[in-house]
Order: C-alpha cells, then structure tokens, then sequence
C-alpha cells in the first residue's frame, strides 16, 4: 500500500446561516465572504500539515485545481505545489490535477510541471481532470468540448515531455507552429500521470489504455458505488490485455484518527458538517453543464446524485453505513482500511484527514497517530511485487 | 391540419423534418426547447406550405460532431434547400432559431422572400444582457421563458424532473444550445452586418421576454431597412408555445399585407 496526504484547502470561515443564504459555494458565492486577513493563517496552516505529511513518512502530498469556490481555495494547484517544492524533503508533490480543458496553452502546464519536476529532482506526479461542471461556469469554456479539449490537451502535454522539439502540434483545438518546452521534464519517459475520475465509463477505458493510475474520488458517493467502478477499471485493464497493478487504483477518503472512537467521532463530526452542508452546495445545474459528460453517463450520474450526494444526508449513522469517511481509533481506522482495500483491491490511499473548519491541532495529531499506527501495519496490504516505476505507455 | 415527417439526407446528415400545408414554403428553425410539430404550425399551414427540419444534434437529427459555429448551420441550411429544392422560401426562426435565421438572412437575404424573427438571439448589445439561461434551475427557467410559469406547457416543456421517456432528448438538446450559446449566445459582430438583410423583415417580441431583453428586437428594428415590430403582451420568450394564435395573426397579416410583392 502507497501513502498519500491530500488536501482541499477549504474556506474555514463561512458564516453559520450560510446554508441557509447561499444556495452555491461555487461560481456565484460571494467573494466579500473571503478575507484575506483570515486567508493568511489559513494558508499556510494548510501547507504545513502537507509539510507535516512529509515529515511523518507519507510517500507523497495532494494539491488540486478549483476556481471561484469556498470549497477549494487552489484556483492554482501548481503555485501550492511551488510551495512546497523546497520545503519538503522526501515527499512526491501530486497535482491531483490541472483542469486541462481550461488552458488555452496546455503547454503551459507541460511547462510548469517540468519545472517543477527538474527543481524537485522528479518529485512531480501530474494528475489531469476534465473538472467540475462549475469550473466552465467560472472560466467560460464551452463544456460540449470539455472531453474533446481534455484528450487533445493530454496528447499535447505528453507529447511536449517526451519529443524533442521544435514541433508543431495541428490539432482541433490547439494549434501551434513551436512546441519546443525549456526546461523539459526530470522524470523519463515524464513524470507518472494519475487520471481522478467518478466513475464515467469511457474515462475509465481510456485510463486502463494508457496504463495510468485511475483514482477513485473521494466526491462522498456511497462506498458500493465506488467500489464498482474500481472493478470496472480492473474489467477495463482485462480487456486491455492486462492486469491492473494495485498502484493503479487509487482510493480517495476522508481520514479521521484520535486514542478512541467516541473522541474520533466527536472532534471530526462537526467539521463534516460544515463542508457537507455549506463546501458541497452545488446547484445541479452548476455541476452538470450540457456536453460536460456523455449522455449515458448524465442520465445515470444524474440519478445517482439525487439519490447519494452527502449534503441529502442527514445523521452520521448514513455517513457511516455509506463509507464516506473512515473515522475512529487506529485499530477501528486500520481494520476499515485494510476491509475496504481486500473488497476493492486499491494500492494508491490518498486520504485527507482535514475536513471543513476543522482545527489544524487536530489534524495534524490525527496524521501523526495514522503515520505512526496504522500506516505501518497496512503497508504490507495490496503491494504490487517491486519493479520499475513506471510512468505509463 | 395533417403534417407528415420524414427523414431527409443532407450532405450525410439524416435530418428529421415535419411538413405541412401548401403554397409558398415558410421555412421554419425552431428554438432549443420543442423540436416538433406544434399547434403553431397547423395555423401556418393553412396559409403556406410549412417546412420543420430538426436541427442537427437534436434528437431525431444526426450531424451534431462537426458543428462548431453557426457559420456551420448557415452552410447546412443553404444545402437544405437546395436538397428540398425550396425557392425563395419564407424564412422564420425563433429564439437560438432566429439567431440561425439571421446569419443566413445577412448573407442570402437575395434568397427570401421574407424574413421573420421572434425573440431572437445572436446580437450583443451592450448594457442588455441575455439571461445565462444555463446557471437557472427549472424554476427559475420557467420564470425567464414564460409569462405564466405555473401553465401545464411550461412544465412539460421545462420540467423539475425529466420524465425518463424524454430525458436523453431533452440533454441532447441542452447540448446542442449550448455549443453556439454558451455563457455568450451572440455574434457580437451581427449587429453591424444586418444593413445586409434587404427582404421585408417583421420582428416580434414576448414583452415578458426574460431570457433576451425587449432592446434586442429594438437593434433589430433599426438596423435592418425595411423591419416591421410587433409587441406580444403577457407573452414570454417562446410566442408560438405561449400564444400561438396571437403569433399566427401577426406572421399571417404581415405576409398577406407584403403580398403583392411576394
């Protein structure tokens, strides 16, 4: 089992009625509700729980791409990345991921991930989204090319690490006479691509074709659902022609760890509930734009929303039956880990031990009891037999 | 009225098309949200020899991968006719249809006997803003298109919940809207070719329009030579859903009173 750290980098202020006031933290929610003087401590609070993480021995750290939201406030994942680029030692830096398709130039993420690449000594993992419905709300990128601008934007950026330039890319939606990237990457052939997906069929496909890592996300669907589409990705490999190695499943879950738990539960429950009712407020409309997925995979992914999205919830009981999070002591944290990797056979953990307004006291001792408990005793779990790294076809 | 449809090959693209009446062809592009045959139609085609073709993409019309601009729609409609073999056809659109019929009408205005726009989209104008009718939830949809949100047809048209039977065309055609009309449903350089529009023009307009403001009709009026407007009160966005009998008296009146130059 591989050790990741991840993190959402919410904003922790929002006011209590703000359920009640907004009907979205995304796109439309106010700015006025952001203050930088709260911003300040709040970042780099962030980045030192992610130092932390490197500290404790986790194998690497997550950073993400959202605009224009309370929910995430990395509108650049990269510059997060910048950051901890020479203040961490050991730690693999995972850009989990750039919104491809709201790049204009997709070399400029081949760029800023080669630098980064080369300054770290090929620490650099690039994962890359089609993102959220909201973000081609917030950017103005048409969402009928969303997967179109996203596969085209992929070859670019794959093509820029490992050809020699100058070469030009004639392509539907890119065209360029020079792509020629200075610095090119560290890491040979390029640095590992990781694919977060939830759950759509032909990403999955795609994924098991390219021998990347496919990482079930943690968008809070219940835990029967999730496992399904790791088993549909292995299914997908099969076809491909070969098995899946456990390092191409990844397993995103929320992460709560204190000496029992009942003191588990009470510290993390009402943080859960400030992101689950404020951070997840997301109109339908915001998140599912025309042409954003395909029309199969709407019309389910529509149904199952309505049916499993986290903010319908209502007690902590539901969490729990759906395994949302995985909260308690290291021993009830150990074995709910070790039961969910046997039934869904993922070899990639990215947790995240923050959640909503938690205090960072609490994180940060939540992650030292996970590091020096349970990750040992996981570690032997699901371990592909060694070889290689590689970084995909 | 009786209509029939059928299935028509344009240049590889299998269009649906609804056809009805006789006389002179009034060609008729439709608005993203109905694609068929409606009571509207029937008073026309009593009058004229009514033509629907289904836009690409919707459902029933393949062709939808390789629409990328409106100039695309402007190329499939010129080889709609001439597959049809339809002269001097009466060119009428409403809503993302009347934005169609406008770009077609600044290039071949010399092959219409008349143009007719109702509550179309496609022209900037700066301090009116369209409604981005994409971030509205079903309720607030209603609200933009109709003048009576509560009526049985808004919810059909709009509903809460697509019922199952007619969700895959409803997304098909959220789809297709959403490829011209993003965030932006303009040609922000349409207004300064209208002058080119030179056949006899009648506008009209829902004055509870909540999705285009009434001054784009007004642009309309203005910039294009011989334009006629006509107001509809208590009317929304889509006048030939909402009233179509008070829509068919003014398209008919209109027509019959530019007759003797038809």
């Amino acid at each position: 089992m591989r050790f990741f750290c991840f993190h959402l980098m919410p904003w922790a202020h929002l006011p209590e009625d703000f359920a009640q006031r907004y009907d979205s933290a995304w796109v439309t929610c106010p700015n006025s509700l952001y203050d930088p003087e709260l911003g300040h401590p709040l970042y780099n609070r962030y980045l030192d729980e992610l130092e932390l993480a490197d500290q404790l021995g986790f194998e690497g750290v997550c950073v993400n791409e959202h605009h224009q939201n309370a929910y995430g406030n990395m509108p650049s994942p990269n510059i997060m990345a910048a950051c901890l680029a020479r203040r961490t030692q050991q730690a693999k830096l995972v850009i989990l991921g750039n919104v491809l398709p709201l790049y204009d130039h997709p070399q400029r993420v081949a760029e800023e991930l080669a630098m980064l690449d080369v300054i770290t000594k090929g620490r650099i993992i690039s994962g890359m989204v089609v993102g959220t419905g909201m973000e081609y709300f917030s950017y103005n990128v048409n969402p009928t090319y969303a997967r179109e601008r996203f596969h085209e934007a992929h070859d670019l950026i794959v093509k820029a690490w490992t050809t020699d330039g100058p070469f030009a890319w004639e392509g539907k939606h890119y065209r360029f006479r020079y792509i020629n990237l200075w610095p090119k990457p560290y890491q040979k052939p390029h640095p590992p691509i990781w694919i977060p997906g939830s759950g759509s069929p032909e990403t999955m496909q795609w994924v098991a074709q390219q021998h990347y890592t496919y990482m079930v996300l943690p968008t809070l669907a219940p835990f029967e659902l999730r496992r399904q589409s790791a088993e549909y990705f292995r299914e997908c490999c099969e076809k491909g022609g070969y098995t899946a190695r456990y390092e191409q499943i990844g397993w995103g879950i929320g992460v709560y760890v204190a000496e029992t738990d009942e003191q588990a539960r009470r510290e993390y429950e009402p943080h859960f509930w400030y992101y689950a009712r404020n951070l997840l407020k997301t109109p339908a409309q915001l998140s599912l734009p025309p042409g954003h997925t395909s029309l199969a995979t709407t019309v389910g992914m529509a149904e199952r929303r309505r049916r499993s999205r986290p903010s319908s919830l209502a007690t902590w009981e539901e969490v729990e039956r759906g395994g949302y999070v995985v909260v308690g002591s290291p021993e009830t944290v150990r074995q709910r880990l070790e039961d969910y990797a046997k039934r869904v056979g993922f070899g990639v953990l990215v947790a995240n031990f923050s959640v909503g307004n938690v205090p960072s006291e609490l994180t940060q001792r939540s992650m030292t009891l996970f590091a020096q408990q349970v990750m040992p005793k996981l570690r032997p779990v699901n371990s592909d037999a060694p070889s290689i790294e590689t970084a995909g076809r | 009225m009786t209509c029939r449809d059928d299935t028509l090959a344009v240049r590889g693209r299998g269009i649906h098309v609804w056809r009805g009446g006789a006389g002179q062809p009034l060609l008729f592009l439709h608005d993203p949200w109905t694609y068929r045959w409606l009571p509207f139609h029937d008073r026309l085609a009593e009058r004229y020899d009514v033509v629907l073709p289904i836009h690409p993409g919707f459902a029933g019309s393949n062709g939808f991968e390789d629409l990328d601009r409106m100039e695309d729609l402007v190329f499939h409609y010129l080889d709609l006719l001439e597959v049809m073999g339809l002269e001097q056809p009466i060119l009428m659109g409403a809503s993302l249809g009347g934005w169609m019929a406008t770009e077609f009408a600044i290039r071949y205005a010399g092959m219409l006997r008349a143009l007719i726009l109702v509550d179309a989209l496609g022209l900037r104008v700066p301090g009116a803003s369209t409604t981005d009718v994409f971030q509205l939830d079903p309720g607030q949809l209603r609200n933009a298109l109709f003048a009576d949100a509560t009526a049985p047809l808004a919810h059909e048209l709009v509903p809460d919940a697509p019922p199952p039977e007619s969700i895959e065309a409803m997304l098909k055609a959220r789809q297709v809207f959403a490829r011209f009309a993003w965030q932006f449903p303009d040609n922000p350089k349409l207004a300064s070719y209208l002058y080119r529009v030179k056949c006899p023009t009648l506008i009209v307009w829902g004055e509870r329009d909540g999705v285009v403001p009434l001054s784009h009709g007004r642009v309309l009026q203005t910039e294009i030579g011989e334009a006629t407007f006509t107001l509809l009160p208590s009317c929304g966005h889509l006048p030939h859903v909402e009233q179509p009998e008070a829509l068919a008296h003014a398209v008919l009146t209109y027509l019959e009173g530019c007759g003797t130059r038809l």
